[in-house]
């Protein structure tokens, strides 16, 4: 009786376990007839998979805590300014030190569907007014001109609900190889991009400190195959809300994918009077607009930035990345006079530049070496070296800056959590002594030693 | 019916050991790696029959809006159709789902008169990850689908996994049925019956 059972108890189970992937098997169904065989390829015929629309949500948050072993009195790594004249931009997104610091909170929105795309990125905190720096209401002293207006005499410097979008975009899907893009995009130039959990190291390149960060513009997309796409595109300018001038900047990228693995990206983005920082003097060059004054240079200029960006998986576990950028300024100059904004003036145009820039045709640029290892899924090590020269302080930083940084990435939770242990050294060449030290003097090197907390859903 | 404790404790052995094959959810060849594969008689059908039927049932595969079909390769001598298959896997669902990555297989079909043989093998997953246009791309990285662990991301694994066992499941069901499909001798249009 007890076997009887036991048997019994061991087929239940059998059969419950059992796969339907026997090895041999006698098909006993009965043939289905040629009419239904006939209506069910119709139907097949018919009835093309059907994409439905989508909507989907992604976000993150993130923080980070970082010591400084030059211990800048400031309490944050922006760098002295004593020697580099007002330029302030040593670090990007990650400012302070010896504190728990908020990133960005991002939120965002994501409708597609087979004709169209629409997506609304919204980030808020510190880091995304970072991002939005363009949208201040009013010139301020280093501030930013947005062309923002009119003032009025309850204006601050708030940002206004516009710092809260990073991209608001939609993408129609002309055919399957057109497409047409109109709102605000993150910029096409440079390897890195505001959202930490896409980049591999969270302390962000000065390429692409120096460089865009968004456009308002309108752009179409040609994909010639799986392996090559061009872009073309016209935007207002660089980082701002509205525009100040008629004339736009246009915009490039052309892909293509030599071999499985490896990505690679010419940008282009070239325009007139399209730095909002460039602002002269007041004279003959202003132009009122509103209440608010817009002073920019008479004889203008005209920016381009060329851009390659590369990456290759080398293998399943090593990956090597490539960034450089080169760009120029081209000063027309003149002999018009201008008030210099610190005084000594009138001066002719001309003179003007080449005392701020050194030349009518200042350049920066920057290259940068990328290379990581997934030791495990759960842990992996990279490393960023870059060189960077604003010799000519034409952009942000006004000077030039080797950097190392070493990142180890902790993934866990499924992906939602990452953990950046961060190891950066800044050094400024050339004699420059860019960052801080404890009693508020110039310093040539800023190491800094800390972790990002990124969390992604 | 009465069990005694000998007869727990054999089942209970019982459990543990076919538990731990069907965690696997995908069987496991000799040579330890996944391959579904099976040998089915079809008494009274020939081979022209069941290779027709396989060539419909790798169209209706290729028209499926969540596989891809690549590479296909037919060979009406020997009875043969092979072709790599690919299908996106997600993270999380709902409006939250996101692609994790992509699994990619071998399946082929073979035919005789009266019997066929299938087999879905070489299952690997291919990580993705976000680019910095907010596309998700291959890494190149691969994982094997025979590989039950992964350290940080156990769950969403084994959902993968899970996901490739009911995905196959489907598919040859789908291809038991139309393997036995007879094909009609008749090749007149019905014609349709008009009210006077």
């Amino acid at each position: 009786m007890k076997i009887k059972n036991l048997l019994l108890v061991m087929i239940i189970v059998t059969g419950f376990y059992s796969s339907g992937f026997s090895q041999v098997v006698v098909a006993s169904a009965t043939p289905i007839r040629k009419t239904e065989t006939k209506k069910t390829e119709l139907i097949l015929a018919a009835e093309e998979p059907e994409e439905k629309p989508k909507v989907t949500i992604s976000g993150y948050i993130d923080s980070y805590y970082l010591h400084a072993f030059n211990n800048p009195k400031s309490g944050n790594l922006m760098g002295s300014g004593n020697v580099a004249g007002p330029y302030f931009a040593g670090r990007a997104f990650d400012r302070l030190t010896d504190q728990f610091a908020l990133g960005l909170v991002q939120t965002k929105f994501m409708y597609s569907d087979k004709k169209s795309d629409l997506v609304v990125d919204l980030t808020f905190g510190p880091n995304a007014e970072l991002g939005n720096f363009g949208n201040q209401r009013f010139m301020q002293p280093g501030g930013y001109v947005t062309g923002f207006y009119p003032a009025n005499g309850n204006q601050s410097a708030l940002y206004g609900t516009s710092a809260a979008i990073k991209q608001a975009y939609f993408t129609y899907k002309a055919t399957d190889k057109l497409s047409f893009t109109v709102g605000q995009f993150g910029t096409h130039i440079g390897y890195e991009v505001i959202d930490a959990p896409v980049n591999y190291h969270y302390s962000l390149s000065n390429l692409f400190n120096n460089g865009p960060f968004y456009h308002i513009g309108a752009k179409a997309q040609y994909a010639f195959s799986g392996n090559a796409y061009l872009m073309v595109g016209v935007v207002n300018n660089w980082d701002a809300l509205t525009d100040w001038k008629k004339q736009k900047s246009l915009i490039s990228q052309f892909y293509f994918k030599p071999v499985e693995g490896w990505n690679v990206y010419l940008n282009w983005i070239g325009g007139h009077n399209d730095d909002g920082f460039k602002a002269g003097t007041t004279g003959a060059g202003t132009t009122s607009v509103g209440n608010v004054v817009y002073p920019f240079l008479t004889s203008g200029y005209s920016r381009n930035l060329f851009d390659l960006t590369t990456g290759y998986q080398m293998t399943p576990k090593f990956y090597v990345g490539l960034n450089a950028a080169y760009g120029m300024y081209n000063f027309k100059g003149g002999s018009n006079l201008v008030n210099p904004a610190g005084g000594g003036g009138p001066v002719t145009e001309t003179a003007y530049i080449t005392g701020l820039y050194q030349k009518l045709t200042p350049t920066w640029y920057g290259v940068a070496f990328y290379t990581n290892y997934a030791i495990s899924d759960v842990v992996g090590i990279g490393a960023r070296y870059e060189h960077f020269s604003d010799k000519y302080m034409v952009r942000y930083i006004g000077a030039v800056n080797n950097s190392l940084t070493i990142t180890a990435p902790i993934t866990v939770a499924d992906g939602h959590l990452i953990i950046k242990p961060e190891l950066r050294i800044d050094t400024s060449a050339g004699g420059v002594k860019y960052y801080e030290d404890s009693n508020g003097n110039p310093t040539a090197q800023q190491t800094t030693l800390g972790a990002a907390f990124i969390y992604k859903y | 019916m009465r069990m005694g404790k000998s007869g727990i404790v054999m089942s209970v052995i019982f459990l543990l050991v076919f538990g731990g094959v069907s965690a696997q959810y995908l069987p496991v060849n000799g040579s330890g790696k996944c391959e579904v594969a099976e040998v089915v008689l079809a008494e009274g059908f020939l081979k022209s029959t069941l290779y027709s039927n396989q060539l419909q049932w790798f169209k209706m595969l290729a028209s499926s809006s969540d596989v891809t079909l690549s590479s296909i390769q037919k060979d009406s001598i020997e009875g043969r159709t092979a072709g790599n298959a690919e299908f996106l896997v997600y993270s999380q669902s709902g409006i939250l789902r996101k692609v994790a990555g992509a699994i990619r297989y071998h399946v082929s079909v073979e035919v005789k008169d009266g019997k066929y043989r299938y087999a879905f093998s070489d299952f690997i997953f291919d990580y993705y990850k976000q680019d910095r246009n907010y596309h998700m791309v291959e890494t190149g990285k691969t994982k094997p689908l025979e590989e039950t662990e992964a350290g940080g991301w156990q769950k969403l694994w084994t959902q993968h996994r899970k996901t490739v066992f009911s995905l196959v499941s489907q598919q040859v069901d789908a291809l038991k049925i139309k393997m036995i499909e007879t094909p009609d001798t008749n090749n007149k249009p019905t014609e349709k019956k008009v009210d006077w």
